[in-house]
């Protein structure tokens, strides 16, 4: 009954009226921005990270969370509705959503996807609270060389899940892995790659590069396409789903939670790849596999549970080892540093109102979101009807406004210009952002976790495979490195991502 | 002659290898150490001989392999919006949260397609005054609003 007492602890805080304020203002401004299309749940809490400076910790950690699942159903939403996905992990939404809603049966797959959304959350949520302290005590075995080893498997994950060309996302884990350690070196002082500008010597900061990277660089891509089309057509409709909707529905979400709780665990999973999963087990497994595609329940509710049972166990490894396992997570875990928490065991030990607060408030969130937004529709349908060319000039002063309270230093400001560049840049040549930020926020970690294994080997490599937990996960990569320049695999995993 | 047959990768390869280049010369005066006692010019100089092979890899491949080439480019759009965030960061201490945030706005609206010009002031005005309130009056950030 430990785990009863801890969420009584983290309802506690959770459920103070400041509290409830914050997680109430997180949903709301998370489903605001994820509703425009192109603009998925990374962009948006980039853009939002500064909104939440003034907050105390566990308010700003809440904030956060409820900005992240707010994007993710205002991504669903636009998937639905106009048939342009959020972001990757509401792709598979759009196959089965948008036909519902050309059947007219919009307000029926919004609800499908908010409930499914719900019951997966919470199931996330009792997840996290059962197996974080159990995965924390493991972790206390972890020395140097198993944190190297774990990381290392994280981003080889996040190579073999990025869309398109492996190699190239291997160069961008490269690429920030080397951004990550500009600054001060801890172990001898030394400043390095600085230029001589004060505000590097902390490090490139999270904010510029993040809102750069993800938030402009969309922008700008969208800039590059004519005018995109994205009128409402089709009336919402009733929300309720019909019986034969539920009938068809309810399995499919308890399959889908089933499979996000634990694809999001993984490192490098989550949202996107359980969404992916989970379309491909009801499509298997139906008895009417043709009827995917033209608007079956199923297609929607499975994925839209999976996504949300992965986002929510996905905070599992950043909670309990301080590891991030994919790029929401490395934002996170920025945000987490800018408010002075170190990401780890140590949350849980040290401050178990802070673990337990942000647990319970992902429940209490979840509620929110279906509480407040299916009968908020109507306002998210309007806003993306403003033209983007109204829309783009305001986006683009948050993006500069937030810059530059990070530090409030015009410097930041500039490096917001040129990180914006390189993310377009990145974008024109393919290459991903996801790998690149993941290696960026672990650059200093896996540097100084290797330093200190070699000095513990005393410059011996044997030391990563001689240890099991190590060994473990070093296969482990080395498996997934098979699994890509297998031909077999490298089709499915291309024809995965085409659709 | 060698012919780039995808234009991304070529690009890409560049690009990686310059980053290595860079990675390289700026880092050459830092200690590199031995592995058991690793200066503080060691991670990077591995990393960035990783990027260089990548790289080198990437393009090579590039001359023999592919068809991709780089999606037409707005040019004029896209250099309003970096100008547009340039003049923020240079007005932003000089003149304050207001104008900064209306430059902004007409920098980056400025000849947007079907955006006309009264639209445009209006809508800089706007969020001049949405920003002043939220960010200095409600979030409470000591950002200077005015500045003479």
């Amino acid at each position: 009954m430990d785990i009863l007492s801890n969420l009584a602890v983290g309802f506690g805080a959770a459920a103070t009226p400041l509290n409830l304020g914050f997680c109430l203002i997180g949903v709301m401004l998370g489903t605001a921005i994820g509703v425009l299309p192109g603009i998925g749940p990374i962009a948006t809490i980039a853009m939002l990270l500064p909104i939440t400076y003034g907050a105390p910790p566990l308010g700003a950690l809440i904030m956060l969370a409820g900005i992240y699942y707010g994007a993710q159903y205002g991504g669903s939403t636009t998937a639905i509705l106009v048939n342009l996905p959020g972001e990757s992990s509401s792709v598979v939404t759009c196959l089965d959503g948008y036909q519902m809603a050309r059947k007219g049966r919009a307000g029926a797959a919004l609800s499908i996807a908010a409930v499914g959304s719900l019951i997966a959350g919470v199931a996330g949520t009792i997840v996290i609270a059962g197996f974080a302290p159990m995965l924390a005590r493991v972790s206390d075995k972890f020395l140097s060389p198993e944190y190297c080893a774990l990381m290392t498997f994280g981003l080889v994950a996040a190579v073999v899940l990025a869309h398109g060309s492996a190699i190239k996302a291997i160069a961008m884990v490269f690429l920030g892995l080397l951004l990550g350690i500009v600054g001060t070196d801890v172990q001898s002082g030394v400043v390095r790659y600085t230029f001589g500008i004060p505000e590097l010597y902390d490090g490139i900061d999270f904010v510029p590069l993040a809102i750069g990277l993800f938030g402009l660089s969309e922008i700008m891509r969208n800039l590059d396409q004519s005018a995109i089309e994205r009128q409402v057509r089709h009336v919402v409709g009733s929300l309720w789903p019909t019986r034969e909707e539920v009938r068809q529905a309810w399995p499919a979400v308890l399959r889908g939670t089933g499979l996000g709780t634990v694809l999001g665990i993984l490192p490098g999973g989550g949202a996107v790849l359980s969404s992916f999963a989970s379309y491909v087990l009801e499509k298997r497994i139906s008895r009417t596999p043709e009827r995917f595609g033209t608007g079956a329940p199923e297609g929607v509710a499975g994925p839209e549970s999976a996504n949300n049972a992965a986002a929510q166990t996905s905070f599992i490894p950043l909670l309990t080892l301080g590891i991030p396992s994919n790029p929401v997570m490395a934002l996170m875990m920025g945000a987490m540093m800018i408010q002075g928490i170190a990401p780890g065991t140590a949350v849980i030990t040290d401050r178990p109102e802070l673990f337990w607060g942000m647990t319970a408030s992902m429940f209490i969130g979840n509620l929110m979101l279906i509480i407040i937004n299916l009968p908020l529709i109507g306002i998210w349908v309007r806003m993306l009807q403003v033209p983007y060319r109204i829309l783009f000039p305001c986006i683009l002063v948050l993006c500069c406004v937030g810059s530059y309270s990070a530090q409030l230093s015009a410097t930041l400001v500039i490096m917001l210009a040129v990180f914006a560049l390189l993310g377009y840049v990145f974008v024109k040549l393919g290459c991903e952002g996801a790998p690149f930020i993941l290696g960026f926020v672990l650059g200093p970690l896996m540097e100084e976790n290797l330093r200190r294994s070699l000095v513990l080997s005393g410059g011996n490599p044997v030391i990563f495979v001689e240890r099991p937990i190590s060994l473990a996960l070093l296969l482990a990569s080395l498996a997934l490195i098979a699994l890509i320049v297998m031909p077999r695999f490298r089709r499915t995993r291309e024809q995965a991502f085409q659709e | 002659m060698l012919k780039v047959r995808d234009q991304r990768d070529f690009w890409s390869g560049i690009l990686f290898m310059a980053f290595g280049c860079a990675g390289l010369w700026f880092g050459r005066n830092y200690a590199i150490g031995t592995a058991a006692r690793m200066g503080p010019g060691y991670f990077p100089m591995m990393m960035s001989l990783a990027l260089l092979g990548i790289g080198g890899f990437i393009l090579a491949r590039s001359l023999v392999a592919g068809s991709d080439t780089i999606e037409r480019i707005a040019f004029w759009p896209q250099l309003q919006v970096l100008a547009a965030i340039l003049a923020f960061g240079l007005l932003i201490e000089r003149v304050g949260l207001a104008v900064s945030v209306a430059a902004v706005i007409l920098i980056s609206g400025f000849s947007a397609q079907g955006l006309r010009w009264h639209e445009l002031i209006a809508l800089a005005l706007v969020m001049a005054a949405v920003c002043v309130g939220l960010f200095v009056h409600l979030l409470g950030q000591p950002i200077p609003v005015w500045v003479r």
